[in-house]
Formats: C-alpha cells, structure tokens, sequence
C-alpha cells in the first residue's frame, strides 16, 4: 500500500495578476514503511505538496490516491484519518490547560470512550518519551523540544499510519534537534511511514531512506540519499547543499587527487579514515 | 566605568519576567530567566551565544538594547546605561536586532520604504535617506527589490530586507537572534557570509545567536549560556575541544570536528580541535 500522487497540478490565485503555478507534471509514490525526507528551496512547493496529500488543498488536475483510494471529497474526512499532519512549529497551536488535555484534544469529535482516550495519549507520549509526570502539567511548563513532542502527540493519538513533519527539527536546539531525528525513525519501526520536510541535509543524510528534491513546483529528482548526495553541482544550483562531512571529503579528493567513495554520515566518514589509517595514512 | 573599547558591559545582570508575562514557578515564585551575568563585548568583536531553547539567549539579546532593562545589574552599550530612558533611542540606532521569524519584521508595502521606515522614525531628512537605503540594499543583495512588495521575497530574501533595514540607521551592533532558523541552505549561508562581510569591512560588532554549530566557527569568541548563566566561554577551539559541556549543555560538535574528535584517536593531540573543512585537509595531508 502506499501513497500516490499522479500528474498533479495546482495553481495559487488562478486568473488574478499574482496567479503563480505550485505544482506541475507532479508523480510521486510514498512507500509504506519508508522515511521520505522532502527537500526543495524556499517556496519550492514542499508545503503545497503536503497539503495535497491530506486533502486541505484540491488539484486542479491529476489525482492524489491513499492505498489505492482516489481521494475525492465524499472520502476526504475518512482517508484523511490515515494521514496525519504535524505543521511547522505546531507547538504554537498547543492551547488546553494541560499536557494530556492538549494531546487529548483531536480526539474529541471522535466520541471516544473514557478509557481508550487514557490509553491513546499514554501510548503516545510514551513513544515519543513525553514522561507520565508532564502530562497533567500546563503545556507553558516545558521546554522547547518537549512542547513539540507534545503537539506531534496530539496527531499520533489518531493513530495515523502516514505522518506528515514539516520541518519538525526546525528551531530546536541540537540536543532537541537530535531527539527528533531518532523519534523519526522510532515511528518508521512503529509501522507509521515517516514524510519530512527538511532545510538540513546533514540532518536527511543521517534520517530519511529516499529523499525526492523538488524545485518550482517540479520533482527534479528522487532517490537514496547516496544518490541525491552525489549531485552536488546540480543541489547547489538550486539553492540547496550536501551534507558537511560529504563536502569535506570532496574537498579532501580534489586537494589530494585521491579517490574517496561517497560519504555521507559522520559514521562512514569515520570508518573510512580508520581505514585509511590503519593502511599507513592518506597516500601522497 | 567601562573600559575604552569595550562596547557592550554586562554587570552582575540578573533578569526576571514578570509573573503575567510567563509561567511561575512550582512554588509561585518567579524564576530568572537569567542570573549573574557578567560579559564584555569588544568594539568590532563577532560573539557567538549557543544554549539550548530556553536557556535565557534571546533574554540576553533584548538586554542589549533596551528590549528589556534589568531586574537587578546594569548593562551598559558604548557607555550608556540601558536604565537611563534618555540614551533609548540611541541605544537602538546604535543596536539592531534581528529576530527569527522573517515575517514578523516588515511594516512597508514595498522593499524601499521597508528601509526607508527605520529613517523616517530618526528623522533623517530626505535627500540623504536615498543614497542610505541605496547603499544599504545593495549590501544585502536587494537593489533590483526596490520596489517590490516584502510579500512576495523567500524567507532568506526579507532576513536580507530585515538587515538592510538596520543597515541604514548605521548602527555599530547587530545582535542576530536565531535569524537563520527558518532559512533554506543558500538563505542561510548567504546571511552568515554579509554579516561576515559587515564585521571585517565596516568593524560592526557582530552577536550571533544560533543554534547551527557550522556558523560559529570563525567567531572571536564564544559562550555558552545554560540555565540562565555563562557556563564557558572562549575561542571556538577551546569551547569545542570541551565537548563534555557542550553536549552537557544540550549542543553538539560542528560536524567536522565530530568526525576529528573522534578521530582523536588517530593523532589528535588533547585539546587539539579540527573546526572547518580546510583545517581537516589540512590535518589529513599535514600527517601523512
């Protein structure tokens, strides 16, 4: 099952002067199971294309299926439980007296029972490490990393089995940062497929199994992070990087002309200078 | 007294929000967002401020022009004490601040009276507000913006527009409060390289506040802020040679110098650190 997107076409404020194409010639599958890091300059469409998926944005043409279900707007709220969307910086939207009031709360119109309500937010926040004593405390007590953890709580307890982050780490300080990217996988080992919205390719290098760029409303390329990380010319011309250790070794290759395999994590950068130590250093 | 080219003194500042502006204690008391603050910032120095979300960063950066006066200490900016309500508005000519969110910064329909704001508040006269607002946007990459809306820049583009802004009022400081954060990789390199450019030409203090390690490599010096108080401070060496209070202190390595420091067993000396790319080269082809 998966999540597919066939010839999407969208255009913001149609037959006014600021009309402005978002998507276009737009095919995409998720896989069920898999972390997809979406990245893309500012105002590339990443954030358009979420919406797409969750139904709050319609195509003007092309459709979007969930599991093999076109969505349409008969099936929207249905489908639309399958498919949970943290924004950015949700952690603004966090407004009840309490920790589990806040997460409780998408689940009000459900009409769920008492107890399967207790249990969803303790399921929760347990997979997301929001501990029991934080959750009868008001959501002002936390800290920054904690308060977003709760906000994602608050769309995990619909139990979605996709789950949409639009820059989930963005503003956290690194150890908050790092937390995050580890729950990211957490979730994918949970059974729940991951798709992030990402600014920081060190970040997708170490997290996402494929990562789709998109640039002006077009997908340019998809792939491993291994192969998007090799396109460092084409990556750069649109507004985008590499991550840091793979554009040091770049770097180290071309001062020493020595041939160095892609590196893209901080572990494989390790492991091949260790290797190339234990064989008598860089050779000249 | 401060002392000649000092040019922001912070005194045993302690600061407190008011119990309506945020939450009380467990007990009902207030808590310091920060306390004992003692720093100095030299005339055409580039600080770094790392610290974890709500380690009392953004409180120092308001402390530096009278966002906020302190609840106890004194902060003095090229001499003025904050406290003093009749430095205020040189203080803040004096100290731009940029702050995170790029939409929260513009006021004008078009690019040029986004600058042309700041001017009009001082009360410069016309004719010399053009060549300023000229001057200030190309600095930052905006001239052929002029007469666009602000609404319709990326994020990276109005952090631009935010900086010409300040530019324009000539100031002597710019305090930089996580104002990469929402940015794209280009937006974000393209900030870090004018306000580098901004700090060698024209010797404006430069306190960037982050939390991208990768950013703050090239700083005079660096201090770190945990709980409300300086933990370290120092060179970027001899913090990220430390990197038991780093990552105590909910930060990291830059990525490079992870990579050395664990590396370390492979050559680096104790307290040697690898910060950029072209030192790690360096080190490679230097020991081999």
């Amino acid at each position: 099952m998966s999540i597919k997107l066939e010839d999407i076409k969208y255009t913001y404020m149609p037959g006014t002067p600021f009309e402005k194409v978002a998507l276009s010639d737009l095919y995409l599958e998720i896989r069920e199971g898999e972390i997809l890091a979406l990245i893309g300059p500012t105002g590339s469409g990443k954030t358009t294309l979420l919406q797409h998926i969750n139904g709050l944005l319609r195509p003007d043409s092309g459709s979007v299926f969930i599991d093999g279900e076109e969505l349409t707007k008969k099936n929207l709220f249905k489908i639309r439980q399958k498919i949970g969307y943290v924004f950015q910086y949700p952690e603004q939207q966090l407004f009840e007296e309490t920790v589990f009031k806040d997460i409780a709360f998408g689940l009000n119109r459900l009409k769920l029972p008492e107890d399967e309500v207790r249990a969803r937010v303790y399921d929760a926040a347990r997979l997301v490490g929001v501990s029991e004593n934080l959750l009868e405390r008001s959501v002002f007590d936390l800290s920054g990393g904690e308060k977003r953890r709760v906000a994602i709580c608050g769309v995990l307890v619909t139990k979605p089995k996709y789950l949409m982050l639009d820059e989930p780490a963005s503003g956290l300080d690194p150890e908050g940062k790092n937390a995050m990217l580890r729950l990211l996988k957490t979730f994918r080992d949970a059974g729940i497929t991951v798709i992030f919205v990402s600014h920081n390719m060190n970040d997708v290098a170490e997290t996402a199994d494929r990562v789709v760029v998109i640039n002006d409303g077009r997908i340019e390329r998809q792939g491993t992070p291994r192969e998007i990380f090799t396109e460092h010319d084409f990556l750069s011309g649109i507004g985008l990087s590499v991550p840091d250790v793979t554009d040091f070794f770049r770097l180290l290759s071309e001062r020493t002309g020595v041939e160095i395999p892609d590196i893209i994590t901080l572990d494989e950068g390790y492991a091949y200078l260790r290797d190339v130590y234990s064989k008598g250093g860089i050779p000249s | 007294m401060m002392e000649a080219n000092n040019f922001i003194e912070f005194h045993n500042v302690s600061f407190r929000y008011d119990s309506a502006d945020s939450g009380d204690g467990e007990d009902g008391e207030n808590v310091f967002a920060v306390s004992g603050i003692d720093f100095t910032v030299k005339q055409g120095e580039f600080v770094g401020i790392l610290g974890r979300n709500g380690s009392g960063k953004s409180t120092l950066a308001k402390l530096m022009n009278a966002l906020l006066i302190p609840t106890s200490g004194d902060v003095y900016v090229n001499g003025m004490n904050t406290r003093d309500a009749s430095w205020l508005w040189e203080i803040r000519k004096s100290v731009g601040m940029i702050f995170q969110n790029p939409d929260n910064q513009i006021v004008a329909s078009t690019v040029e009276d986004d600058v042309a704001f700041g001017l009009e508040n001082l009360g410069v006269p016309r004719e010399e507000m053009e060549p300023r607002i000229n001057d200030a946007l190309s600095v930052v990459g905006l001239a052929d913006r002029r007469l666009k809306e602000p609404h319709y820049l990326s994020g990276g583009q109005k952090q631009r527009l935010a900086i010409a802004g300040i530019l324009a009022m000539r100031p002597s400081c710019i305090v930089l409060d996580e104002s990469t954060a929402m940015l794209d990789p280009k937006g974000r390199d393209r900030i870090i390289s004018i306000v580098r450019e901004l700090n060698l030409r024209e010797k404006i203090t430069i306190i960037l506040i982050t939390h991208h390690m990768d950013e703050v490599v090239d700083c005079d010096r660096l201090f770190i802020i945990d709980k409300g108080r300086i933990i370290k401070s120092g060179t970027p060496g001899e913090i990220f040679s430390d990197e038991e209070t780093v990552v105590g202190a909910g930060l990291e390595l830059p990525p490079v110098c992870e990579l050395f420091q664990r590396l370390g067993l492979l050559g680096l000396r104790p307290g040697e650190t690898v910060l950029t790319k072209e030192a790690g080269v360096e080190f490679l082809t230097g020991v081999r």
